[in-house]
């Protein structure tokens, strides 16, 4: 890279408007949108919950029940938010 | 009844027992040990007492004040802004449990991030929990995670613009050393700062320590880090250290790094604010098993090697740097600070007793200092 690049790359640079991030209020809205997305992981944990015990009782080879049943305990641990 | 019916019920009953001995064992992490404080605690309180916000959260947390009829300054001391430090919080629980305040005053918490003490890092494989050994049994503490649980705060942002304008990443949205000066309305962590920031105003804190662990391998390491108000008290504290054989480095803390419990404390609230790190085997990232007794004798042979090799900005051999070791370098830095208050400003002097001294924790443990469990 020439001298004269990286002079016009600083131009460049020192052009560019950094924002002030203190006015960023982005940050004050995150904690009502992550009630809102909670909502949408318990329906979405909730429907393959489900999904997984019609599953284990659909299935008919032993092996691809015990899948099932070991992936089931992990699901609904995090639909009981325990953790 | 089909026969694969019959698995099929069987499966769930498997499920269902699992399931309930898993819950119990991540459950148990959410019960808090009991603390038995000194009788010289004058104000058991809460973190939520100075901001309401905080009441019925996980993210409250009790606060010890010990108020002396002597006037002076006081002392906020936090232990257990991370949860995976445990020097920092044994430190804290010690003080509680064993200290005197002869003049001025004395603001300890010893679980700043309690949400972060309801669980551990993920594929970290750490021990829940170690014991300590005491007077005719033991005492058994938490290990737990440098951020606050994310059953208590989620999701994290992409990008996470703390309150005082720095860019992190998102995880960072719940370490609370980052999250200074908090936010009213914010997350969860972002409220605790905001409690703790209402405290110091309230209290009319003079001078605040956040005591903390880190890798051997960390540059930052066996340090008192000084906010540029404080580098005065800073010197001299590390002076008097140096005359006790305990080396401490120095390091000023950089104004842009925003976000951080003494630079927000500094800023903000004008007090004199400082952070203590002390080297920690288990927190490493070239530890070998992470055990109880890692994190209690701090012996490990992949950081002797790394030593050998140079790699460590800590002495570091096969005698490894024990939780006494450790908890002992807070406390002794925590008395020349406050000595070192008393010299620089005679009428923020705070006398402190009951501090168990260095060569006692040596020899006698850091449980001769804990009160059993009732």
């Amino acid at each position: 890279m020439s001298l004269k690049s990286i002079d016009l790359a600083i131009d460049i640079r020192n052009s560019v408007t950094v924002p002030d991030f203190r006015d960023f209020h982005l940050m004050d809205e995150s904690p009502r949108l992550g009630k809102h997305m909670q909502i949408i992981y318990h329906i979405m944990v909730f429907y393959l919950t489900v999904h997984f015990i019609w599953y284990m009782f659909k299935e008919k080879k032993f092996w691809n029940q015990l899948s099932a049943a070991i992936v089931l305990i992990m699901f609904l641990l995090r639909l009981l938010l325990i953790k | 009844m089909k026969s694969h019916h019959i698995t099929g019920v069987l499966w769930t009953i498997m499920v269902a027992v699992v399931c309930f001995v898993t819950a119990q064992s991540f459950l148990s992490m959410h019960q808090t040990e009991a603390l038995h404080p000194s009788h010289f605690v004058t104000i058991q309180n809460a973190l939520s007492a100075y901001f309401p916000g905080l009441k019925d959260s996980p993210g409250d947390t009790d606060v010890f004040i010990f108020e002396s009829q002597n006037q002076g300054g006081t002392l906020l001391i936090l232990g257990g802004t991370h949860p995976n430090e445990p020097a920092g919080y044994i430190a804290a629980i010690l003080l509680v449990e064993n200290l005197r305040v002869k003049r001025g005053k004395v603001i300890i918490i010893p679980r700043s991030n309690n949400s972060g003490f309801t669980h551990s890092d993920p594929q970290e494989g750490n021990p829940q929990r170690f014991s300590i050994e005491i007077p005719g049994g033991k005492r058994r503490f938490r290990y737990g995670s440098r951020l606050t649980n994310p059953i208590h705060q989620w999701p994290d942002p992409v990008l996470y613009v703390n309150p005082a304008g720095q860019r992190l990443s998102g995880t960072e949205s719940r370490n609370l050393n980052r999250c200074y000066p908090g936010r009213e309305r914010g997350f969860l962590t972002e409220k605790i700062a905001y409690g703790i920031m209402a405290l110091i105003r309230k209290e009319k804190v003079d001078l605040a320590v956040d005591l903390h662990e880190a890798a051997p391998e960390y540059p930052v390491i066996n340090a008192i880090v000084f906010h540029e108000n404080s580098a005065e008290l800073a010197a001299l504290a590390s002076m008097k250290l140096q005359t006790e054989n305990i080396e401490i480095r120095l390091e000023a803390s950089p104004p842009n790094l925003r976000g951080l419990s003494h630079r927000e404390w500094g800023d903000s609230a004008q007090i004199k604010a400082l952070l203590l790190e002390t080297a920690n085997a288990s927190h490493g990232r070239l530890k070998g098993r992470p055990t109880p007794s890692l994190i209690l004798d701090g012996k490990d042979k992949n950081y002797v090697k790394a030593a050998k090799l140079g790699r460590l900005f800590v002495p570091f051999d096969e005698k490894g740097i024990p939780l006494r070791k450790r908890v002992s370098r807070h406390l002794a830095a925590l008395r020349a600070l406050v000595a070192s208050l008393e010299e620089l400003y005679p009428e923020l002097c705070i006398k402190l007793a009951n501090i168990p001294s260095s060569a006692e924790l040596q020899k006698m443990g850091i449980g001769a200092f804990l009160k059993a469990q009732k």
